[in-house]
């Protein structure tokens, strides 16, 4: 049997709760981005980029739109002959059998699916952050300080290091101190939640850890805390790029404009490092009608546009915007439909949404005077002709916003 | 459908005039509408009408075709049975078969292959006509009709060397002509055919035993009278792609809205290769009206009327007007140009006026620089 040196484990369990309407039908990383891809095309394509080729996707939360995405892992090539992508989710055992209780938990249940590769090191990943970065890098790193596990770090603003898990490491980045949270942080360090362990290591804290009733069985709080109070060799990879995570609808509508965005470093067209996703095979490309004003925005395959004005937006495949329309800041997700004179500002559409003539839905934040927010309209809503949806106003997939 | 289909991927007949836009690639590897090739149209019409094993009959230049149909995943032809086979020619010093006398020695030498296969019906077509044909259809009316032969046709403008036909109200064609004059609406043959498979291998036979050479005037021609031979009209959209009008006019009639539905109609679509281009940008100062794009472009300039495939670069101050470019065609800062094709990756130069006219655009072949 061919031996695999280090697999991943993609955590994408998570609900998501901060996305709301959006996460309501799907799991975080399968949350459509950046006009033609879900959240975990980036720790996907990154793998692939990376050399691994064994990749377990640990899922949980309303997992169908994810394990449909994923398939047999193909746009990714990940389809091979040994490894590929495995996706796991909880099972049950004899008459025992449990959701993933943790982060730690859900890899020590699928102990016995890394063994079958018998790898030296373990990668986890979540499934929540976009970024491009070669693991293999980090591996290197890993190896060179001989290390029982390498976390990736990221260099914050300081002043908001306390939202973060903050790492503390002398000048060589060993580790001497975790901080979750801290009100007052030492270090600028922010984990990304991108872990390579010693397998073998990390096997014994798994069981360990599982043992112990008064742990919450996970990486942060459990697992890494303790392997650092042992005085096992743990260091900080320090990364440098673009990293976001798209966990809250300003921060997923925030990532989408960055793309627009030329001075940040977000390249999704660079041939030496393709984010890979899963599209629609017959899909003509985009049309563009007569008058249409288009001003730094992305627009992508099978898209209709008819005399309208777009400003910082991003169509997703599918969308079509009819006469008058005007859109200024707006991520619109795959096949959105938006009738004539609407004015659509500082807002996320969600797939299918049908948005009805002369319907004004956001606002600019500097024109508003309540409490301001991106407006979201879920996957398969109505909004009615002239009706209005306020800044941070949500309207839940599949339901219609009337006049009352 | 329980058929075998084939694709011819060339014209046999010399007759065509040959452009730079073929140097480098088979008629059905043709770029067309801004991400798709010629034999898109055709093969997604077999696969849609459940077609799963498909021979593509290549005679010359089909690099370009082999690196798009790849193991033919894109169209699901990927199979354990079936799927898609590239049949490239064959010439053999024992035998009298020539690599390029016509598409009946290419069918002569591919006759092991077409035996081999179980299926009950053959429907071979031409790789380079544009129309999504209702095969299935087609077999039903084949079959209601109990014709040997069925040729599908359309109300089309076509040129030179196209097949004419006379039908009747029964759907039997009386009589077929040569177009020999410049491009006029008629009733054209669109290359598409279904027959069944034992009729098909018994006249190769009889064709190798006569050293027959022409397919349509054996098959077809000779027939009439003596056999069935019928027509089914294709309603839709058809252009037979042939000379370089042509293929402008073809890429053109895609900016028509009503074609584009037609053509890519929801319940029998389109397939293409799949690429991981990203969205196309628009950046400060962009323009656009009347265009189908592909995805992976930057566009800085002003775009009208224009066909632009993936990767294509139009920088600031560009104006692009009635143009058909192709992959990776950079546009310089600041040039103006008008009824042009460009080829693949080709470069025009800031500041370039290229003027050419609607009846005869500037052509620019794969890789130039202007």
């Amino acid at each position: 049997m061919k031996r695999n040196e280090m697999v991943a484990m993609l955590l994408a369990g998570g609900q998501g709760s901060r996305l709301y309407v959006l996460t309501q039908e799907m799991a975080k990383p399968a949350v459509p981005f950046g006009g033609k891809y879900r959240i975990i095309d980036f720790p996907l394509s990154n793998c692939t980029n990376s050399g691994i080729d064994t990749v377990g996707v640990l899922t949980q939360y309303r997992p169908l739109e994810l394990h449909t995405y994923i398939g047999n892992g193909q746009p990714w090539d990940l389809d091979r002959m040994h490894g590929g992508v495995h996706i796991l989710p909880p099972y049950v055992s004899g008459s025992t059998g449990e959701w993933y209780a943790g982060t730690a938990n859900a890899i020590y249940q699928n102990i016995q699916f890394i063994e079958k590769y018998d790898p030296e090191y373990v990668l986890i990943l979540s499934g929540d952050h976009v970024y491009k970065m070669d693991y293999s890098k980090m591996l290197d790193f890993h190896k060179a300080n001989k290390a029982d596990a390498t976390i990736a770090t990221l260099q914050v603003p300081i002043e908001e290091a306390s939202r973060f898990g903050i790492v503390n490491a002398d000048e060589s980045d060993k580790i001497y101190e975790f901080e979750e949270k801290p009100a007052k942080p030492k270090s600028d360090r922010a984990s990304m939640g991108i872990y390579v362990f010693n397998w073998e290591k990390l096997r014994k804290y798994l069981i360990e850890d599982e043992q112990n009733p008064e742990s919450s069985k996970d990486f942060g709080k459990d697992i890494l805390p303790k392997m650092l109070a042992d005085g096992e060799r743990m260091f900080a990879y320090p990364f440098e790029g673009y990293w976001k995570d798209v966990g809250t609808i300003d921060s997923l509508w925030e990532a989408n404009m960055d793309l627009l965005n030329p001075n940040i470093p977000l390249n999704l067209s660079d041939p030496a490092w393709r984010i890979y996703s899963r599209h629609g095979q017959n899909l003509m490309p985009q049309y563009i009608g007569e008058n249409v004003l288009i001003r730094e925005s992305t627009i992508t395959e099978n898209c209709t546009l008819n005399g309208c004005d777009l400003w910082y937006s991003v169509l997703f495949s599918g969308v079509s915007v009819d006469q008058g329309t005007k859109l200024n800041s707006a991520v619109v997700m795959q096949n959105a439909k938006i009738g004539k004179n609407c004015t659509i500002k500082y807002a996320i559409i969600a797939d299918d949404a049908v948005i009805e003539d002369g319907a004004i839905i956001g606002e600019e934040p500097e024109k508003y005077d309540g409490e301001w927010g991106i407006a979201v309209i879920g996957s398969g809503a109505v909004v009615r002709a002239g009706q209005v949806v306020r800044p941070k106003e949500m309207i839940k997939p599949y339901t219609v916003k009337e006049a009352e | 459908m329980n058929a075998l289909g084939m694709i011819f991927c060339d014209r046999y007949d010399n007759k065509t005039p040959k452009s730079e836009l073929v140097y480098s690639r088979n008629p059905a590897s043709m770029p067309f509408g801004g991400r798709y090739r010629l034999i898109d149209f055709t093969l997604s019409a077999m696969v849609n009408a459940d077609i799963d094993e498909i021979g593509i009959i290549c005679k010359e230049n089909y690099g370009s075709l082999v690196d798009h149909i790849g193991n033919g995943k894109d169209w699901d032809l990927n199979r354990r049975q079936g799927g898609v086979k590239m049949l490239t020619p064959l010439a053999r010093p024992d035998s009298n078969l020539s690599i390029s006398r016509g598409r009946l020695d290419a069918l002569k030498s591919i006759k092991g292959y077409i035996a081999d296969n179980s299926y009950e019906w053959v429907v071979f077509a031409f790789g380079g006509t544009v129309a999504n044909i209702d095969l299935e259809a087609m077999l039903e009316q084949h079959i209601a009709d109990d014709a040997y032969i069925t040729l599908a046709y359309a109300e089309i403008t076509a040129g030179s060397g196209e097949v004419l036909l006379d039908v009747e109200k029964d759907h039997t064609i009386s009589a077929i002509h040569y177009q020999k004059n410049a491009a006029t609406k008629g009733i054209y043959a669109l290359g598409t055919a279904i027959i069944k498979k034992e009729d098909l291998l018994e006249f190769l036979e009889e064709a190798e035993d006569n050293d027959y050479s022409h397919l349509n005037r054996e098959l077809v021609q000779k027939q009439l009278g003596t056999k069935k031979i019928c027509g089914y009209c294709h309603k839709g959209f058809a252009h037979i792609v042939d000379t370089v009008d042509e293929y402008y006019d073809a890429n053109m009639e895609m900016l028509n809205t009503a074609n584009r539905d037609d053509l890519f109609n929801a319940e029998r679509p389109i397939y293409t290769k799949v690429k991981d281009s990203v969205p196309t940008l628009y950046d400060f100062g962009a323009a656009a009206s009347n265009c189908l794009i592909a995805d992976g472009c930057v566009i800085k300039g002003i775009v009208k009327n224009s066909i632009l495939s993936r990767n294509v670069v139009v920088e600031e101050g560009a104006i692009v007007e009635n143009a058909i470019l192709m992959q990776n065609t950079k546009v310089g800062k600041g040039a103006k140009i008008h009824y042009v094709v460009a080829d693949k990756d080709v470069t025009i130069s800031a500041e370039t006026e290229l003027c050419g006219t609607k009846g005869l655009p500037i052509i620019i072949g794969k890789g130039k620089q202007v």
